[in-house]
């Protein structure tokens, strides 16, 4: 492949890498690993890769999952982490403090979720994957991830009912 | 368009994973269907606010430029790896060279092609080459004239293929004549000797024959299926040589034939012909008797003779010869076959008799009917004998093995074991049999003596079984419930009393362990009830943690809410116990709740310890009715457990019921697999009984196989201990499968008993197995064993009576620590009146749990004849503590 066409691989999708790596790992430097594997792996794959975004998201998501797994952790994304490292900076006025309050609540709430139904989440609302992708990322079918979806976000409701109404 | 479609739609929308028409259809929808709409709005606000709090996690969004570089080199060495793509005059040329060697393979294949054709069959190159190997050394005219035969064509080739069969053996004959008169003569020998009961030393030579005996079954497959051509015909001379050279051949061919043709079952030809070929041995033999040269000679010149007859024969008669040829030499070959077979299905035997395999035995009687010759059967049985395998420390064959040499029984048969069943299944000789049923009937005879309560609780002979070993309980329902039946005015069900739950709910102030896990302290001292009997007294003491400093915990309250529990205070215990559960909470633990009846559901998950009043308030909601499928409760609590695990924290699934459950014994297996391995990820239990008229037994499983323990509150007083006095020991472990081994010198105690624990033995070898599921101890909490033993008169000094063993796993670390601990002569107290306070408490206590246990047995005190030992004890030394005085009282009121 080109030289250029792998700079712009690069470019365009180490931020989200990162970011989807660092949600397994909680970790900044374990995720600059992950997603250099993923690169290095993708320049030595010597057959054509339809869709490298995907690609290479299913790459950091098989290393973050066998890392876990080496490291006996359970395999799932926790958001525990970064309530904690939230907390400490900023001094936010009153409203913020609320949003902040709320923003737990999901967390804590997505956090409860099943680990796939967690990862579909993730890749759709915060990486904003379409279906497909998320498909070829996660090895699942097209309509299982649809279906995933839906549970997820049901589920999400209801708890978060069942935590706003104290 | 129906309202569950809709919400899926509406997923599928913000996804934008919806196209247009449908996207219109749902807007349209929308706009009709206000439930919809709002629906979708709520949704709306989720998506957004869980997008923006996902987005608000910040991490780097780029790779460090070392990385970039990094994934540049790699690139590059990729590339210059990599292969190109050839290019179409590099595909030419290689097609080219891919097409050339072909051709030469084909070239140097014709020649080969065509003299095979010549020769009619294709030989394989080793053939070929040993033949020529042969055909040089051996008889090099012979080979001349052959190679001549081979390649002239017709008639005429046939007749000098003949004829050169013909010198070769000639030549055959002249050269090798005295050597292979020898052989034959040892070879005709052999059948003989096998006939006869086989010698071992005859082994090696015989399965040489054997191999033999297959590569001539081998060479027959091609000479007899009726291939009548000159190679054949060339083939069948090396099988003559082999008649006479047969141990020269047996010897080359063993190593590449021997493998096949030793488990080999004989081709069906000669099977068929196997009659025909014993009758010609026997011939054979009867001829040997006569003249022994004679027949050799016989053997010698038959084939060549009957080869000569047709020197120019065609094809047809071409055939009888050949199989008179083999036949000739094959009666020899195949008598002996049939005899190695014999012989090989006697090494069968031998094995089967060896390891006891019944069914080979059988199998292999059918094949001896038909060779005529009956060997010896050897009868094996089946019998299966009925034992304690726990009792006799029986997990493995080897235990078996080890108990029945001690006892002068080797043990010769195979043996299966059924630890489930309690059950050894043997299969041997009668007679063996009857050896091994004399020694399981002296075990059972002693079991049986163990049930025998009418002279007093029996003893265990230490000699029969000198290692006891037993799993650590530090439940203590067993106590609060017969309390609660005495006061009642009610005596406990015997079935319902377990000794070490009344003893380990009584305090003994053992001295806390300053480095260790745990301290043990020893004491032995005359009984007070019964003359002659020594108390061995196992005290086992857990240090105390330091205050509970940032560990953060997760409960997950499974609520017995069926309608049992509106009964008498069952509910106000329940509640209560819960709000002082919830009292304990700090602001990280996490807590859930739920409630089991007919549909266990959740009643809130995950809730932070912090806000207790919204807490209390939720357990209004609880309204108890109906009747409590707890096989589904149950999982549904492990389940929420394992969400809200605290990796580092303490989790804990409380169980508050009365026992009044359904659980059918279908699920109850399936439930217990999964308390195990929540177990083994880190999540223990606690169950807290209240009622008192339930399925104790079942209360006490869970606590047992889910590394918790079981405690029963029968009023708040008890419910606030519990969370007062003994939340560290009863919520923070310290150690986990804590078994305890006591070896007992049979020289110095030649009976014992152990008092309780009865449904915490394990066996010998359970000790030092890890994966053996065994009590835990919590933080300052104590465990007391006791043992009554007969001790020797006149022992010397310092003679050791015991080894205590106590193994377990800190909780902390995954090492399993070992400690021994040994108990002397001399240690034992002179009289029961120095003995320490707490070990005269622990005597009481347990001689009114076995009162209880075993009512109006001899040797037993009764409960006021305990009361008149305590009450000094009391007003001296434990006149503070109220569980010493309530004991008290309830020894006086049991008669």
């Amino acid at each position: 492949m080109p030289q250029e066409a792998v700079e712009t691989i690069i470019h365009d999708n180490e931020a989200a890498l990162l970011r989807y790596a660092w949600r397994y790992l909680h970790d900044d430097a374990s995720a600059q690993d992950a997603v250099q594997v993923a690169f290095i792996k993708y320049v030595h794959h010597d057959k054509v890769i339809f869709n490298p975004r995907a690609w290479l998201f299913r790459a950091v998501r098989n290393y973050c999952l066998n890392l876990l797994k080496q490291q006996q952790r359970r395999p799932e994304i926790s958001l525990e982490h970064t309530a904690e490292q939230s907390k400490g900076h900023s001094d936010a006025p009153d409203t913020e403090l609320i949003n902040r309050e709320d923003g737990q609540i999901i967390r804590r709430c997505i956090d409860n979720l099943k680990p796939k139904h967690k990862e579909v989440v993730v890749l759709k609302l915060e990486h904003g994957r379409s279906y497909r992708e998320i498909a070829m990322i996660m090895q699942a079918t097209v309509s299982n991830v649809g279906f995933m979806l839906h549970e997820a976000m049901k589920q999400l409701r209801s708890d978060l009912a069942e935590e706003l109404v104290r | 368009m129906n309202h569950k479609k809709t919400l899926r739609l509406i997923t599928d929308y913000f996804a934008g994973e919806l196209s247009a028409p449908v996207s219109e259809q749902l807007m349209a929808h929308l706009e009709a269907c206000e439930t919809c709409r709002k629906e979708f709005e709520e949704f709306d606000e989720l998506w957004s606010r869980t997008g923006e709090v996902l987005a608000e996690d910040s991490t780097i969004e780029q790779l460090s430029d070392e990385r970039k570089d990094f994934i540049a080199t790699a690139k590059a060495l990729a590339a210059k790896t990599k292969k190109k793509s050839p290019t179409v005059t590099r595909r030419i040329i290689e097609y080219g060279a891919v097409a050339a060697i072909l051709l030469i393979f084909a070239g140097m294949l014709l020649p080969a092609l065509n003299s095979a054709r010549s020769n009619g069959v294709m030989r394989s190159a080793r053939n070929e080459a040993e033949y020529k190997r042969m055909e040089t050394t051996m008889v090099d005219i012979a080979d001349d004239k052959m190679t001549e035969g081979a390649d002239s064509g017709g008639e005429a080739k046939e007749e000098s293929t003949a004829r050169a069969l013909k010198i070769y053996r000639d030549g055959l004959a002249k050269q090798s004549g005295v050597r292979s008169r020898n052989r034959r003569t040892e070879f005709a020998e052999t059948p003989i000797v096998l006939s006869g009961t086989v010698a071992k030393k005859t082994v090696r030579k015989q399965v040489k024959t054997k191999w033999a005996a297959g590569f001539e079954a081998a060479d027959r497959d091609d000479t007899f299926g009726g291939d009548s051509n000159q190679f054949s015909a060339r083939r069948s001379a090396p099988t003559l040589k082999q008649t006479d050279e047969r141990l020269f051949v047996a010897r080359r061919s063993a190593p590449t034939l021997g493998k096949d043709a030793k488990n080999e079952v004989l081709p069906m030809e000669l099977k068929e012909s196997l009659a025909s070929g014993e009758a010609r041995h026997k011939y054979a033999l009867s001829k040997r008797k006569k003249s022994k040269a004679n027949e050799l000679q016989l053997a010698a010149q038959k084939p060549q003779s009957s080869s000569l007859r047709h020197p120019g024969a065609k094809s047809p008669q071409k055939i009888i010869m050949e199989k008179r040829l083999n036949q000739s030499s094959k009666s020899l070959v195949k008598a002996d076959a049939v005899e190695s077979n014999r012989f090989m299905g006697k090494i069968v035997v031998d094995r089967a008799e060896k390891k006891g395999l019944l069914r080979e035995t059988e199998s292999y009687a059918d094949k001896e009917k038909s060779n005529k010759k009956r060997q010896r059967r050897i009868p094996v049985q089946r019998k299966v004998f009925k034992l304690n395998l726990k009792l006799w420390n029986i997990t493995t064959v080897q235990n078996l093995r080890v108990l029945m040499q001690q006892r002068g029984y080797p043990l010769t048969a195979r043996v299966s074991i059924n630890r489930h069943d309690n059950t050894l299944t043997f299969y041997d000789t009668s007679a063996n049999l009857m050896k091994a049923a004399t020694l399981f009937s002296k075990l059972q005879a002693a079991e049986k003596e163990l049930k025998d309560f009418r002279n007093g609780i029996p003893m265990l002979k230490t000699k029969l079984r000198p290692v006891s070993t037993f799993s650590i309980d530090t439940d203590t329902a067993s106590y609060v419930q017969a309390k609660r039946m005495i006061m009642n005015g009610q005596r406990p069900d015997p079935m319902k009393i377990r000794e070490e739950e009344f003893v380990n709910y009584f305090d003994y102030h053992y001295r806390s362990p300053k480095k260790t896990v745990f301290g043990v302290y020893l004491e032995a001292a005359p009984a007070p009830f019964r003359s002659g009997k020594v108390l061995l007294r196992i005290g086992v003491q857990g240090k105390k943690l330091g205050p509970n400093s940032g560990t953060v915990s997760s409960y997950t309250i499974l609520f017995d809410g069926s309608g049992s529990m509106a009964a008498g205070n069952r509910l106000e215990l329940a509640f209560q116990t819960m709000q002082l559960l919830f009292n304990r909470l700090s602001v990280n633990d996490r807590v859930s709740l739920i409630v089991c009846n007919e549909q266990p559901g959740l009643l809130f998950v995950g809730r932070r310890g912090g806000s207790k009043a919204s807490l209390f308030q939720q357990l209004k909601r609880i309204k108890p009715a109906g009747a409590a499928d707890f096989s589904a409760g149950l999982s549904l609590a492990y389940r929420t457990a394992m969400r809200n695990y605290l990796p580092g924290g303490i989790n804990k699934v409380v169980i508050i019921s009365d026992g009044i459950v359904k659980l059918p014994k279908a699920q109850l297996s399936e439930v217990m697999n999964e308390i195990d391995r929540s177990r083994r990820r880190g999540i223990s239990n606690i169950v807290i009984g209240v009622g008192g008229d339930g399925d104790d037994q079942l209360l006490e499983k869970l606590a047992a196989a889910g590394d918790g323990s079981y405690v029963f509150i029968d009023r708040s007083k008890d419910a606030v201990e519990l969370f007062n006095q003994q939340f560290d020991a009863r919520f923070r472990e310290i150690a986990r499968d804590v078994k305890i081994q006591v070896e007992f010198n049979a020289a110095a105690v030649p009976e014992y008993r152990q008092i309780g624990y009865r449904n915490r033995q394990l066996s010998k070898a359970d000790f030092r197995n890890d994966k053996i599921n065994a009590g835990e101890v919590g933080s300052g909490q104590s465990v007391t064993a006791l043992y009554e033993m007969k001790l020797n008169r006149e022992l010397p000094a310092k003679m050791m009576l015991a080894i205590v063993r106590l193994r377990y796993k800190p909780i902390d670390s995954d090492e399993v620590i070992e400690e021994e601990f040994v108990i002397t002569s001399n240690e034992v107290d002179r009289s029961f009146a120095t003995a320490t306070p707490g070990f005269k408490l622990a005597t009481f206590v347990a001689e009114f749990a076995e009162s209880l246990r075993y009512p109006e047995t001899p040797g037993i005190a009764s409960g006021s004849g305990v009361a008149a030992k305590l009450s000094p004890l009391f007003h001296r030394n434990f006149s503070n503590d109220g569980k010493v005085a309530e004991l008290l009282m309830l020894t006086r009121k049991v008669k």
